[in-house]
């Protein structure tokens, strides 16, 4: 396990990572641009009639109503409309075009962790009874484990002694044993480590070009109505 | 989807605002001027003019905002 969790992060190319949105952010930007001039010469601009090299703005027509005082000096109950010719140029939100907030967050988390998990458990249990009873007429024998050919060539023993008559006798013995060993063991190792690197860069949004600022400017204060022909 | 925009008052300079796909239906916009009675609308003859544009011009922005990777719904 390193101890230096600020290292894990030597190896990212941090330069890629924050400069790859931000340069794909810009190129959108100048794609944007490029559109909106192409867009503004081809559709808000038309060729002149008298130059073919000179650009004329795209004329909209517009109906402007308005109220007017008649001459008994009274709003007129009918309003008066004229025709008004707008650039279209005007009518579209140009400056809406570009990318208002670039957010680029990154958020890197490196977590080691180890366990190691042994449980041992060993359990053993055993029991031994082991019962001899020898009377001079019969002999019986019970014997479980170890003990039982023991105590069986006890048992034979005395049937030999049996044959003796003058060793004969009766005599019993019963053994008991049990043993039980148990065992259980448990190791648990856990280690953890957490590191955050976050990176926030924010793009504001693209003004206007002069240019366009001023021809708009121009197309505002000179659009004047005409009272209609009828 | 229709695009928000607005042209100046020709009479007060005030903004006057409208919506296109209104705009190109026919209907009149006043301005936002309260003692401006001034209210435009499109003219029919022109409705093609101006609805090529706005197709247009959303058509740049929906290019742009998808190579920038992020949608405006």
């Amino acid at each position: 396990m390193n101890t230096n969790i600020a290292s894990q992060f030597s190896g990212l190319p941090m330069k890629a990572l924050i400069g790859a949105p931000l340069k794909a952010a810009t190129d959108a930007n100048a794609m944007i641009a490029n559109a909106q001039t192409q867009f503004l010469l081809t559709t808000c601009f038309e060729k002149s009639t008298d130059d073919n090299n000179q650009l004329v703005p795209t004329m909209v027509n517009f109906t402007l109503s308005r109220s007017v005082i008649d001459k008994n000096g009274s709003v007129s109950s009918s309003p008066v409309k004229m025709d008004i010719s707008i650039p279209l140029m005007t009518l579209i939100p140009i400056n809406s075009l570009a990318i208002e907030r670039l957010k680029v967050s990154f958020n890197m988390e490196v977590k080691s962790s180890r366990e190691i998990n042994k449980v041992d458990s060993f359990d053993q249990q055993g029991s031994n009874v082991s019962k001899v009873r020898k009377a001079p007429e019969r002999a019986r024998g019970r014997s479980q484990g170890r003990l039982h050919g023991r105590k069986q060539r006890t048992a034979q023993n005395a049937n030999e002694q049996l044959t003796k008559p003058s060793q004969a006798h009766e005599f019993e013995t019963e053994l008991h044993g049990s043993l039980a060993k148990s065992s259980q063991g448990e190791l648990q190792q856990s280690s953890a480590a957490h590191a955050s690197y976050e990176v926030t860069l924010e793009a504001g949004q693209l003004p206007l070009p002069n240019g366009i600022t001023t021809i708009l400017d121009i197309f505002s204060k000179n659009m004047m109505p005409l009272p209609s022909k009828n | 989807m229709s695009i928000k925009s607005k042209l100046d008052c020709p009479e007060c300079n005030m903004p006057i605002y409208f919506e296109s796909n209104l705009l190109l239906s026919g209907q009149s916009f006043s301005c936002s001027n309260p003692n401006c009675d001034v209210s435009i609308a499109l003219t029919a003859t022109d409705k093609d003019v101006v609805s090529n544009a706005f197709n247009k011009f959303e058509q740049i922005r929906n290019n742009a905002t998808s190579q920038a990777g992020h949608h405006e719904t």
